[in-house]
């Protein structure tokens, strides 16, 4: 831990305000490119969530930030300081990493959590206190003296977190840490996850392919496809204006349809999809195609015996319920209005409104919902659209 | 007011102001917490929204943050 203490190793000292930062970074497997990251910080304080599909390099990112791998070009700066995997347990020892790895299991919860603190020689009184106080803040200090093979899945993660977290890290990896739970377990520890991480303002990189694990936890989400990062921004900015359409698929907006642009009056532009006008605020051309992609948890519906004057909302499509897919937390339904477009409801209202496959609705959604793409393809920056 | 937006609270329009595209309107729900919601200029046209009318904010569960102190 003297390390620790080194002048040079202050941050704050050099007006360092990225933990990890990573330039022109390739990754090669046998030959072939699988990772290419051009340009990517990680702040200090902040939860970065990285998002992609399975097979996208998500893993192989992060065992790169973990210095477990090194990349066959680029620079991984620590604190501003180039740093590679042979600088070893000096940099690793303030990060922490916890994979999807099974805990030891002859051993109690308890001295899963201290082992850390063993191997770095922190004394027995400290050790217990600090343990005692992760249990605590785990909400398992009634494990404490369970053998960790006896634990349910979800417990075992609340050790394998504290375990990681006892040791003060400066920086946090996690790797699909909630991807083997069930839905109960999930539910209880993001929170206390998420409420953990804020209070101590950790630095963390979480890895998944579940973007509502993104969304609950990320300030910010990076999302990674084929080994290319697409998109860096604030959560909600991804979510809400995703770059591509690849991007927003992945970020579930299910509804991407082609329209044409048939006026433009005062920022809300008028798009024909399918024969029906949709009022949408964007910028565009009259004649332009574009793409218009729509969120379910945009679209609103209701029973067309209702008046559809009485929203403020400018868009009020009739049509019927063509599917009703329940998901978590929410149900999706696919309404044919012409094209199909699909609404994110609650159980409850699929309930109250009777929603079933054949039954008319209003679908209704604000001029601001949607979102248009300047390209079918590609990288979303350049002005070229695709035709 | 039936739909699927499970939040729908009622209050008085304390403000309406319009912009260039969209217009923010103030809603006054019970308990004198207050709403804003910006829509386009026609729909406050539209529903012929005033300062003091009745009105509804509608908002969808997956819209609502919540957030303790």
């Amino acid at each position: 831990m003297a390390a620790l203490d080194s002048p040079w190793l202050d941050p704050r000292a050099a007006g360092v305000t990225s933990a990890l930062a990573l330039s022109v970074v390739r990754v090669d497997y046998g030959g072939v490119n699988v990772l290419t990251v051009d340009d990517l910080a990680v702040r200090r304080g902040e939860i970065l969530a990285v998002i992609g599909p399975n097979g996208s390099g998500k893993s192989t990112l992060l065992r790169i930030m973990a210095l477990l791998e090194r990349p066959a070009s680029g620079e991984i700066r620590w604190d501003g300081r180039p740093v590679d995997a042979s600088d070893g347990l000096d940099v690793r020892r303030r990060m922490a990493v916890v994979f999807q790895q099974p805990l030891l299991a002859d051993m109690t919860a308890a001295e899963n959590i201290g082992l850390g603190l063993r191997f770095r020689g922190v004394t027995t009184a400290d050790r217990q206190t600090r343990v005692a106080r992760w249990l605590d803040r785990f909400g398992i200090s009634a494990l404490a003296d369970r053998r960790a093979a006896t634990l349910s899945g979800g417990e075992a993660q609340r050790v394998a977190l504290a375990r990681a977290l006892v040791l003060d890290p400066e920086l946090l990896l996690l790797d699909e840490p909630f991807s083997g739970l069930d839905q109960p377990s999930r539910a209880s520890l993001i929170p206390d996850l998420a409420a953990i991480l804020r209070d101590d303002g950790v630095t963390t990189v979480l890895v998944t392919h579940d973007r509502a694990e993104a969304q609950a936890l990320g300030d910010r989400v990076a999302v990674l496809i084929a080994g290319r990062l697409r998109q860096l921004d604030e959560t909600a900015a991804v979510f809400r204006s995703p770059v591509s359409e690849d991007v927003a698929r992945f970020v579930g907006v299910e509804t991407i349809v082609t329209g044409k642009v048939t006026a433009v009056d005062h920022g809300i532009a008028v798009i024909d999809v399918a024969g029906r006008a949709l009022e949408i605020v964007a910028t565009a051309r009259v004649g332009d195609t574009v793409r218009v992609g729509i969120r379910p948890e945009d679209v609103t519906l209701m029973p067309p015996r209702e008046s559809a004057a009485t929203t403020s909302a400018r868009n009020r499509l009739t049509g019927h319920v063509v599917q009703v897919r329940a998901t978590t937390p929410h149900v999706y339904v696919v309404v044919d209005c012409g094209f199909a477009l699909v609404s994110a409801v609650t159980l409850r209202s699929v309930t109250e409104l009777g929603l079933a496959p054949g039954v008319p609705v209003i679908a209704v959604f604000k001029a601001s919902a949607p979102h248009l793409f300047r390209e079918q393809r590609g990288e979303g920056t350049g002005q070229g659209r695709t035709t | 007011m039936k739909l699927s937006a499970r939040n729908v609270l009622k209050g008085r329009v304390i403000e309406v102001k319009k912009g260039a595209t969209t217009a923010h309107v103030r809603i006054e729900v019970a308990g004198g917490a207050v709403i804003t919601s910006s829509i386009t200029n026609e729909a406050v046209e539209e529903l012929r929204l005033a300062v003091g009318d009745e009105a509804y904010a509608v908002i969808k569960a997956s819209d609502v943050m919540v957030a303790r102190d």
